[in-house]
């Protein structure tokens, strides 16, 4: 795992779903330290559990040393979150016509639609990798509604 | 996640507690095919203390609610935080489910009528 200084964090998780509930924890104190309502650390643990998740399910390959990798950047007023995973890219997301057309038996698939209702901002792009890139964008402008204005403190998460 | 099975004789009331994702599912979908198999159809869920519920969690709620009915029974979910009613809206899942405000407004609607 690397820890860049004090804003921006990389790190680099096996792709394993047991390190879920780390990443969990980690933003769960994001959230708190930029200063997020408890409705917006909601959407945000959420739509990070959703990329996550996917990066491990759709975007690993069962080899062994398979990772995924999670930054966290703040720039003009945004947070970005990227999940990288080690998969097949833009290949095999399903086209955005089908976001929203999930039957309501299906047990999954709602995956994306929640990322989608859950973050400012959602952009999909393949790495140099040739994994996906899932960024989830959120606001941290203080007069953005769920933005407790002047919270916004320097991060330093030691891993 | 916590489960804790309150027994009537018109309804079974799951109280679920915490977080509501792929671990949890899994005990979750235990939980009620066990009460299916005790022929016990009619179920309300008091989601109060769910504090995490994600698109593995909402598979889980839709594959019981899928089985529920397959034994010609009901399940009516309650008491969802604002955050959870958030994510049944956006995944359109909440004109799926009965969903109620309160455990007693749910359990109410499986009392049968009183016939005198």
């Amino acid at each position: 795992m690397n820890v860049n200084g004090s804003k921006d964090v990389f790190l680099c998780f096996p792709a394993n779903i047991s390190y879920l509930a780390w990443v969990h924890s980690l933003f769960d104190r994001v959230a708190d330290d930029y200063g997020f309502s408890l409705q917006r650390k909601h959407r945000l643990l959420v739509a990070v559990s959703e990329a996550f998740t996917n990066a491990i399910i759709h975007g690993s390959s069962q080899e062994k040393g398979s990772v995924v990798e999670v930054n966290i950047t703040s720039k003009d007023g945004w947070l970005n979150i990227e999940v990288i995973d080690s998969g097949h890219g833009l290949s095999k997301l399903p086209p955005q016509s089908a976001w929203g057309r999930v039957s309501p038996d299906s047990e999954g698939g709602r995956g994306l639609d929640l990322m989608r209702g859950l973050s400012d901002k959602l952009e999909f792009s393949e790495s140099p990798n040739g994994g996906l890139a899932v960024r989830l964008g959120y606001n941290i402008s203080d007069n953005h509604p769920g933005q407790r204005a002047g919270t916004i403190v320097d991060k330093n998460i030691t891993v | 996640m916590e489960l804790q099975v309150e027994t009537t004789a018109e309804v079974d009331v799951i109280h679920v507690a915490g977080r509501l994702d792929l671990v949890g599912a899994n005990s979750l979908k235990d939980i009620i095919r066990r009460r299916l198999q005790d022929n016990q159809v009619c179920m309300v869920l008091n989601m109060k203390k769910v504090d995490f519920i994600n698109s593995s969690g909402l598979g889980a709620l839709v594959s019981v609610l899928k089985d529920v009915r397959l034994a010609g029974g009901r399940l009516a979910l309650s008491e969802l935080a604002s955050y959870v009613k958030e994510i049944f809206a956006i995944t359109q899942l909440s004109n799926v489910f009965e969903i109620y405000d309160t455990e007693k407004q749910a359990r109410t609607t499986f009392q049968k009528p009183v016939t005198v």
